[in-house]
């Protein structure tokens, strides 16, 4: 069985691109097959996977995500999810091959259809919690059929409102919310799992994942270990991994894609994560236990050993 | 939207490979080649095809092997068929490279475009080395302090620019946030986009557009850069009210002594 798993968070800027992008990459370096689903009209996703040039041919093609909502939702046309998937679409080699990662990609005009859609529901007489509803039943009808070709589909998720966002949180397996412990990052916590869920059944609590970690930081580790007593005490609404990820400057880097012929540096995948590959196989570890049973890849033996 | 172009995979793999090797000749790696093929066809190219598609081109004589660590490959050009100038050109451009056209341009056809009353004043600086590293955004490419003489009142305005230049792939919201934070010293900020006209980085153009509205920041777009007439202004950048004495201590901390004593000067200090 696959597992589904929303990024998600109200704010920006915490990481849940660079989590879905480096667990993704993570996970297939395990022998997973994986999909990564970019819900962010940023496209930041979109654009560090799959690099300019793919992502036009895609745009023009109309293999994105807003172009299937714009057929499914606005225009009641049938179009398969598996038409829009970009396979082979990595950059990474691990092991000599590359990563078995695939992508379903979103450009800024994702913004526009999802705008388009609201309006000319609402102007139907539809309510956002309908809206969302028909989004939730479309997505998880396709998502359904793609469980049997992908071990991980991992959504990266928009800022925001966004009912596509909501939807894809609602039919996941696990939640992760990725979060600086700071003041700010935190403080949106609690709010935006209650406009999610309200109270979350004990399986759907979302778990929060430390990003940008400073070791050194006497303010984050108040609001670390603050967090940490929340999610224990009884009718806490989200759980905390406990593995943290480190704030490290090569961490943006690796994000931009740069890998060209003739800029050969970072095409594995040690070489373009290090230091930060020992958290991610940690993290990889630490989902898999928490995911429900018979969810997700197990790999058999050697974590490094790539299928191929 | 139904009519669905030639799939990459229906041209054939030796072709594919072929027109993905540099024209220039230069030489590029068998994995990195395989990856690119892969990515390309979108289906996994296994070792044993791709060694077979590449013997068989050294065979015909269409590619060579480059000696070297992992082994490379490179295209034999054509002697009757020499290589665009334009696409032969492999290395990317970096900022350093763009700086003396955008130099240029505001000397140019900004400051024209400024219409600055007859008696104004116009200093421009490359800061892109300039004053300390402190601070993560605290460094423009280039500032410029333009001096407003009115002709029925005795006081000068005085008007500081900031303008953060971007490579073509360079350029993401992220550089929006990096020009309006510089707007913290100054009244304006301007981001400046190398972005060839079909570029297929243009995809990114809408989202930085409405960022740039959003917080004021003025976007220009550098078409071709040697050519000053081929920018456009896409974004006005709006005024800021940055007080006074940070306006003041930012020049003293990045105007050489040189600007710093003619500013004074004009300003009559
Ligand atoms: N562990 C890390 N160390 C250093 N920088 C990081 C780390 N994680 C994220 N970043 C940086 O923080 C910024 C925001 O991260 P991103 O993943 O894009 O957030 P989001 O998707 O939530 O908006 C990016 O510039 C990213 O490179
Ligand atoms: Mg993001």
């Amino acid at each position: 069985m696959s597992a589904v798993i929303a990024i998600a968070n109200m704010t920006g800027g915490v990481g849940k691109t660079t989590t879905a992008i480096a667990l993704g990459e993570t996970l297939a370096t395990q022998g997973a097959e994986v999909l990564i689903i970019d819900l962010d009209a940023q496209g930041n996703t979109s654009f560090s996977i799959a690099g300019p040039r793919i992502l036009q041919n895609l745009s023009e093609t109309g293999r994105t995500i807003e172009s299937y909502l714009n057929a499914r939702l606005l225009e009641r046309k049938s179009r398969r999810i598996s038409d829009i998937i970009r396979r082979s679409v990595s950059s990474v080699l691990h092991d000599d091959e590359q990563l078995s990662l695939s992508i379903i990609c979103a450009t800024p005009n994702l913004r526009h259809v999802e705008q388009k859609i609201i309006v000319q529901l609402t102007k139907a007489g539809i309510s956002w919690e309908e809206i969302e509803g028909e989004i939730r039943k479309i997505l998880a009808r396709d998502i359904t059929n793609l469980r049997k070709r992908f071990d991980y589909i991992l959504f990266d998720c928009a800022p925001g409102i966004s009912a596509a966002t909501e939807a894809a949180i609602k039919l996941a397996d696990l939640m992760i919310m990725p979060t600086i412990p700071d003041f700010v990052s935190t403080q949106g916590v609690p709010a935006f799992i209650d406009s999610i869920f309200g109270e979350p059944d004990d399986n759907k609590k979302p778990w929060v994942l430390f990003t940008r970690v400073k070791a050194r930081s006497r303010h984050q580790r108040t609001y670390k270990s603050l967090l940490r007593e929340n999610a224990n005490k009884p009718g806490g609404t989200y759980r905390v991994f406990q593995v943290e990820m480190p704030e490290m400057v090569h961490v943006p880097e690796a994000m931009s894609q740069s890998v060209t012929f003739t800029n050969t540096g970072r095409m594995s995948y040690n070489a373009k994560w290090r230091d930060f590959a020992q958290p991610l196989h940690a993290l990889s570890e630490e989902v898999r236990r928490i995911l429900p049973n018979g969810c997700g890849f197990q790999p058999d033996g050697n974590l490094q050993v790539h299928g191929g | 939207m139904d009519q669905s172009p030639l799939r990459s995979e229906d041209m054939m793999l030796d072709e594919q490979m072929l027109s993905l090797l540099p024209d220039d000749g230069a030489p590029v790696l068998n994995r990195m080649v395989r990856l690119s093929l892969s990515r390309t066809v979108e289906r996994r190219v296994t070792q044993q095809e791709y060694f077979k598609i590449r013997d068989q081109l050294i065979a015909d004589g269409k590619i060579g092997r480059a000696r070297g660590p992992g082994g490379q490959v490179y295209l034999i050009q054509d002697p009757d068929d020499p290589p665009h100038p334009l696409i032969s050109q492999t290395l990317p451009i970096t900022e350093a490279d763009l700086m003396p056209f955008l130099e240029n341009y505001l000397e140019t056809a900004f400051q024209t475009g400024l219409d600055l009353p007859s008696g104004s004043h116009f200093i421009l600086e490359d800061t892109s080395q300039r004053g300390p590293r402190r601070g993560q955004w605290a460094r423009p490419d280039f500032i410029l302090v333009t001096l407003l003489r009115y002709r029925f009142q005795p006081q000068k305005q005085l008007d500081l620019h900031a303008f953060e230049l971007k490579t073509e792939n360079g350029c993401n919201v992220q550089a929006v946030h990096e020009a309006l934070a510089q707007t913290r010293f100054t009244h304006y900020g301007h981001l400046v986009w190398h972005l060839p006209e079909n570029s297929p980085h243009t995809v990114r153009l809408e989202d930085i557009r409405a960022q740039c509205i959003s917080h004021g920041v003025g976007l220009i777009l550098m078409r071709e850069p040697g050519d000053p007439e081929s920018y456009e202004i896409l974004v006005d950048a709006r005024r800021k009210n940055t007080p006074l004495a940070i306006v003041d201590g930012f020049l003293e901390a990045r105007l050489t002594d040189e600007n710093q004593k003619r500013l004074a000067r004009l300003l009559g200090v």
